[in-house]
C-alpha cells in the first residue's frame, strides 16, 4: 500500500512495520492518512525492535522512525492497553500481545476513564483507537514462506507464543472490523431483560 | 336662548369674604335695632353684586345630529339555516326607516369570523365600541346588534362603555337544540407504543332526553371504532400512539336527537408521537468491514437501545482451542427470535446467511413478524446469492428480491431510479444523478444479482440490477440492499456518499415515520390558505375533494411541483374541520383552536345580552316575530316596548353666536351706592 497513491479507505486495518530505511511520507500522503484514522481506519504501528540489545528504549531505530514518520500526524495520546481493553477479548482471551518477541508494552488510543458507579463513559466516535503501538514484531511471527514453512522463531516462547501471536492477530482483525462490539455485548442480557412485550395494536 | 351669567371683577374666595363680612355687619346691626340697618344693607348688596360682574348672554343655537349604529353579525354561527337572510333582512329594512329619520347619522358595522388567529369568537363590542370610538356620548342614538346572541365579548353591564340604548336583534328560532363535542383535555404527546388518553364531554344543548351518544373514532383517517359515551358527563377515551410525528385523531360525536350543525359534532387532535427507545436488532453473519459503520451509525444515535449479535464462529467451525480462552457469548437466539422479538421496532439482518445458527422455525416468526407490522431490513453480501442465503429459509416469504446466483464484483455508482427520485427514502439525497448528470458520490464494487419479485427499486446498480428494494409485507415492511458495501460512502472512499441519511431515512421508513410515507395526502393550513400536498409514485394523480367545515364541497385538481410531491391550495376563512380525500387516502384537519369559542353553542340565544340590553335601557327582540318599530324617545324616556325599540333624541346642540351685555354699568351702580349710604347716614342721624 502506498499512501500517496492509493484509497487508505478501502482497507479496515494498515499494519506498518517501521523500517529505518523508510523515506518520510510526503505531506499529500500524510494528510491521507490523517483522514484514514479519521474516518476510522486503524493503523497497528510495529516498531519491531523490543528485544534489539543495546538500541532498544526510546533510541531504537525502530522508535526513532516512528517518531520521525508520525511527528507531522495528530496522534492522540496513548496509554498502554489496559486488562480489560477490548483488544484482550474480541475473540480469544489475551492477556499479552507476543509476536516474534514477547513482553513488550502496547500502546492504544487513551480512554477516559470508566467511572466507579459502572456506567459506561459517553465517548467520542465509537472508541475505537485509530492507532497502535508496539515492538513485538508480529509480521515475522505471522510469515510464512514460499513452502509454506515459518520464516522464524518465535522467542522466548516458541510455537506456542507462535501460537499466542496468531490469537492476537484474530483479535487485531476483529476489533478492527467490529470496533467495541464486545464491550458492549455484555450488556446485551441486560438491555433484553429490560423489554417488554407490550405492543399496540396496529 | 338668553340667560344671565356673571364675571367676577375680583376672585371669587375675596368675593365670598366681602359676602360674609357684609352679612354679618348687616345682621349686627338689626340685631342690636340700629337705625338704618336696611338702607346700609341695601348698599352692600348693590356694592356685592358690582363686583359679581353680572351680565346678560344671548346664545344662538343649531341643533347636532344623532349617531346611532347598526352591528351586524357575520360570524360563522350566522350562516346556520336563514339566519343570515333573516338578519340581511332586517338590517336592509332599519336602513331604510332611520335613513328617513332627521338629525340621525347612521354607522354600520359588523362581526366576522377568521380562521386563523386568537380564538375570539364573535366580538360584538369591540366592533361597537370601535365604531362609535370618535363619537361624543351625548351624542350617541343607540345601538342596534343582529346578531344569533352568540356574543363572546359581551361586558358586564356596569362595565359597558355604551350610554345609549343598546337594541338587540336576534336571528334564528327559539328553543333550538343542538349536540356538540368538546374536547376538555388532550395529550400533545404522547410516547410511541403506549396510550394516550383524551377527555371530552358530548352536550345535548337545550335538552334533549337522551343519555348517550356515539362517538366514532378515527386515528389517520382509518376507523378505530365507535363507543357508546354518557351525554352530559366527562369522558375519557384512549386511543393507542402508533407512530412517530402526528397521529391524527378524529373524534365525531353521531347526530343528537335535534341538530342544529354538525359543525361542533367533531374535533381533531394531534398527539405528536415520541419514540421512547428505538429497540434496534443487528445480527450480524460475520465480522467484516462494513459492521462497524452500521454500529457507528445506530449508536450515533442516543435514543437507539441496539442489541448486537456478531456470529463470530458459526458451529461449523470449530478448532481445538479451548473453550476458556476463547471470549464468545452465546447467541440467546431463542430469547431473540421467540421471545422478545415483538418488542423490537427494527431487526437489521448484516450479511446474515444460514449456518445453522437459527432453527428454521425462528425464521418463520420473524417472517410473521414483519407481516404483523414489524420492519426488517437486508444488506446482503455474496452469502445472499450461495446455498447458505437467508431466501432458502422460511424468511423468504417476505423477501422482495429473489437471488439469482451471481455475485458481480466491479466498479459501479449506485443510482436513484425513477423511483427513488420521486420516493422519500431517497428523495433529494446530496449528490443524487439528476435527468442528465452521474450522482456525485463514491463507486462501490460489489453488487448481487437478483430479481425483483416485490415492491420498488428506487436505487440500482451495475447493468440496472436493482440495489435497493422496499416492500410492504402484510402490516410490516421489508427493505433489501442488495451489497455490502455501503460503508464505503462512510469511510470516504472517493468522496463518499449519504450514507448516515440514506440509512437513517430508510430505518425510519421501515418503522412507519409518517413523514416518509411514500403515498400521503396531508392538508395544512397556511394563513388563510388551505394547502392541499400528496406525495405519490404515481404518474398520474386523481383531484382532491376537499369539505368544508360547512359542509361545501370543492374539488381541487393537483399539479405536480417535483417528483413525487403535487400540491393544490385553496382559500379557507371557515373555522372547523377540512376533510380533503382522492377516494384512497384521506385526511383531515383542523382551522382554528381545538374548542374554537365560534361553535361551541350555536344556538340562537337571547340571553347573553339581556343583561347588558335591559340595564342600557334597551331591549332584546327576536327577528321571528317581525323586525320591530323604531321610534325616537327623548334622552330620559323608556327606549323600549314589546313591539317597538326606541333610539335617543339627545337634542345637542352647537352655538353658532354669543352676545354679551353688562347689566349694571359702573356708574350706575356707584349713584345707587352712594344713594343708599347718604340714605343711611339720614336715618341714622335722626
Amino acid at each position: 500500500v502506498d499512501p500517496d497513491r492509493d484509497d487508505l479507505s478501502l482497507y479496515p486495518l494498515l499494519y506498518w512495520p517501521m523500517d529505518p530505511r523508510a523515506k518520510t511520507p510526503s505531506p499529500k500522503a500524510l494528510s491521507r492518512i490523517a483522514d484514514y484514522m479519521r474516518n476510522g481506519g486503524t493503523i497497528l504501528f510495529d516498531t519491531r525492535d523490543f528485544t534489539l540489545g543495546a538500541v532498544r528504549g526510546p533510541a531504537s531505530p525502530g522508535e526513532q522512525t516512528l517518531r520521525r514518520l508520525t511527528t507531522a500526524l495528530d496522534l492522540p495520546p496513548l496509554e498502554p492497553v489496559p486488562a480489560d481493553h477490548v483488544l484482550t477479548k474480541t475473540f480469544y482471551i489475551l492477556r499479552d500481545f507476543p509476536g516474534r518477541w514477547s513482553g513488550g508494552k502496547l500502546w492504544v488510543e487513551a480512554l477516559p476513564p470508566a467511572p466507579k458507579n459502572g456506567a459506561p463513559p459517553a465517548r467520542g466516535g465509537d472508541g475505537v483507537s485509530p492507532v497502535i503501538v508496539g515492538g513485538n514484531d508480529w509480521a515475522s511471527a505471522w510469515a510464512v514462506d514460499a513452502n509454506g514453512r515459518f520464516m522464524s522463531t518465535p522467542s522466548p516462547g516458541g510455537e506456542l507464543q507462535r501460537e499466542m501471536a496468531f490469537r492476537f492477530g484474530i483479535n487485531l482483525v476483529m476489533y478492527a472490523l467490529t470496533g467495541n462490539y464486545k464491550a458492549d455485548v455484555v450488556h446485551a442480557p441486560a438491555l433484553l431483560q429490560r423489554l417488554g412485550n407490550e405492543r399496540v395494536p396496529q | 336662548m338668553t340667560r344671565l351669567a356673571f364675571a367676577p371683577v375680583i376672585p371669587l374666595s375675596a368675593l365670598a369674604v366681602l359676602i360674609a363680612l357684609a352679612l354679618l355687619i348687616t345682621l349686627y346691626g338689626f340685631a342690636v335695632r340700629a337705625r338704618g340697618a336696611w338702607a346700609r344693607g341695601l348698599a352692600f348688596t348693590v356694592l356685592l353684586f358690582a363686583l359679581a360682574g353680572p351680565m346678560l348672554v344671548k346664545e344662538q343655537h343649531a341643533p347636532l345630529n344623532d349617531v346611532a349604529v347598526i352591528v351586524t353579525d357575520r360570524s360563522q354561527s350566522m350562516a346556520l339555516g336563514k339566519r343570515a337572510a333573516q338578519a340581511e333582512a332586517a338590517r336592509a329594512q332599519i336602513k331604510k326607516i332611520l335613513a328617513q329619520q332627521p338629525g340621525l347619522v347612521l354607522r354600520e358595522t359588523s362581526i366576522t369570523t377568521t380562521a386563523t388567529g386568537e380564538n375570539n369568537g364573535s366580538q360584538a363590542f369591540a366592533a361597537l365600541n370601535a365604531a362609535l370610538a370618535d363619537v361624543p356620548q351625548g351624542r350617541v342614538a343607540g345601538a342596534i346588534l343582529i346578531t344569533d346572541g352568540q356574543v363572546h365579548d359581551a361586558p358586564s353591564p356596569e362595565a359597558m362603555t355604551l350610554k345609549a340604548p343598546l337594541q338587540v336583534l336576534v336571528a334564528g328560532t327559539r328553543g333550538e337544540r343542538d349536540r356538540k363535542l368538546t374536547v376538555l383535555n388532550a395529550a400533545r404527546f404522547a410516547i410511541v407504543g403506549q396510550w394516550a388518553t383524551l377527555r371530552l364531554r358530548v352536550d345535548d344543548l337545550g335538552g334533549g332526553g337522551e343519555t348517550s351518544a356515539m362517538l366514532d373514532v378515527r386515528i389517520d383517517g382509518k376507523s378505530f371504532g365507535s363507543r357508546t359515551v354518557p351525554v352530559g358527563k366527562d369522558t375519557d377515551v384512549r386511543v393507542p400512539v402508533s407512530h412517530e410525528g402526528e397521529n391524527l385523531v378524529e373524534l365525531s360525536a353521531g347526530p343528537g336527537p335535534a341538530e342544529l350543525t354538525a359543525q361542533n359534532n367533531h374535533a381533531v387532535v394531534t398527539i405528536s408521537g415520541v419514540r421512547d427507545r428505538l429497540r434496534v436488532l443487528l445480527v450480524s453473519g460475520e465480522p467484516h468491514a462494513g459492521e462497524r459503520v452500521w454500529r457507528n451509525l445506530l449508536k450515533a444515535d442516543p435514543s437507539v437501545d441496539l442489541v448486537h449479535f456478531t456470529i463470530l464462529r458459526p458451529p461449523d467451525k470449530q478448532d481445538s482451542t479451548p473453550i476458556n480462552e476463547l471470549s464468545l457469548i452465546a447467541f440467546p437466539s431463542r430469547e431473540l427470535f421467540q421471545e422478545k422479538l415483538g418488542s423490537f421496532d427494527l431487526v437489521v439482518f448484516d450479511r446474515y446467511s444460514e449456518r445453522g445458527v437459527l432453527p428454521l422455525a425462528y425464521f418463520l416468526n420473524l417472517a410473521s413478524y414483519v407481516s404483523e407490522g414489524g420492519a426488517l431490513l437486508i444488506s446482503s453480501g455474496p452469502e445472499f446469492a450461495g446455498p447458505e442465503s437467508i431466501y432458502r429459509t422460511p424468511l423468504s416469504q417476505v423477501l422482495p428480491v429473489q437471488p439469482t446466483g451471481e455475485v458481480i464484483t466491479q466498479p459501479f455508482k449506485p443510482m436513484l431510479t425513477e423511483d427513488g427520485l420521486a420516493h422519500p427514502v431517497t428523495r433529494e439525497l446530496a449528490g443524487r444523478n439528476q435527468d442528465k448528470t452521474l450522482p456525485t458520490w463514491g463507486r462501490w464494487f460489489r453488487i448481487l444479482g437478483a430479481n425483483k419479485i416485490a415492491g420498488q427499486t428506487v436505487m440500482s446498480g451495475s447493468g440496472n440490477r436493482p440495489l435497493l428494494v422496499l416492500d410492504r409485507v402484510g402490516k410490516g415492511r421489508v427493505a433489501e440492499l442488495m451489497s455490502d458495501q455501503a460503508w464505503l460512502w462512510a469511510r470516504g472512499f472517493e468522496g463518499g456518499g449519504p450514507q448516515a441519511e440514506l440509512l437513517r431515512r430508510l430505518a425510519h421508513w421501515l418503522m412507519k415515520e409518517p413523514e416518509l410515507e411514500s403515498e400521503a395526502l396531508s392538508a395544512a393550513i397556511v394563513g388563510d390558505t388551505i394547502r392541499i400536498t400528496r406525495r405519490t409514485m404515481a404518474k398520474q394523480t386523481p383531484a382532491v375533494k376537499l369539505t368544508m367545515p360547512s359542509g361545501k364541497v370543492v374539488d381541487m385538481p393537483l399539479t405536480r411541483i417535483e417528483p413525487g410531491i403535487w400540491r393544490a391550495e385553496t382559500k379557507g376563512g371557515e373555522l372547523g374541520l377540512y376533510r380533503a380525500t382522492d377516494g384512497i387516502l384521506s385526511t383531515v384537519t383542523a382551522a382554528g383552536p381545538l374548542n374554537p369559542k365560534e361553535v361551541a353553542d350555536m344556538r340562537a340565544t337571547d340571553e347573553v345580552l339581556k343583561p347588558d340590553a335591559e340595564a342600557s335601557g334597551g331591549s332584546v327582540h327576536w327577528l321571528e316575530d317581525g323586525v320591530p318599530e323604531i321610534r325616537r324617545v327623548g334622552a330620559d324616556d323608556t327606549a323600549s316596548g314589546s313591539n317597538w325599540i326606541g333610539l335617543r333624541s339627545n337634542g345637542a346642540y352647537r352655538v353658532t353666536a354669543l352676545e354679551q351685555e353688562k347689566l349694571l354699568p359702573q356708574w350706575l351702580a356707584l349713584l345707587l351706592i352712594v344713594g343708599a349710604l347718604l340714605l343711611a347716614w339720614k336715618l341714622e342721624g335722626r
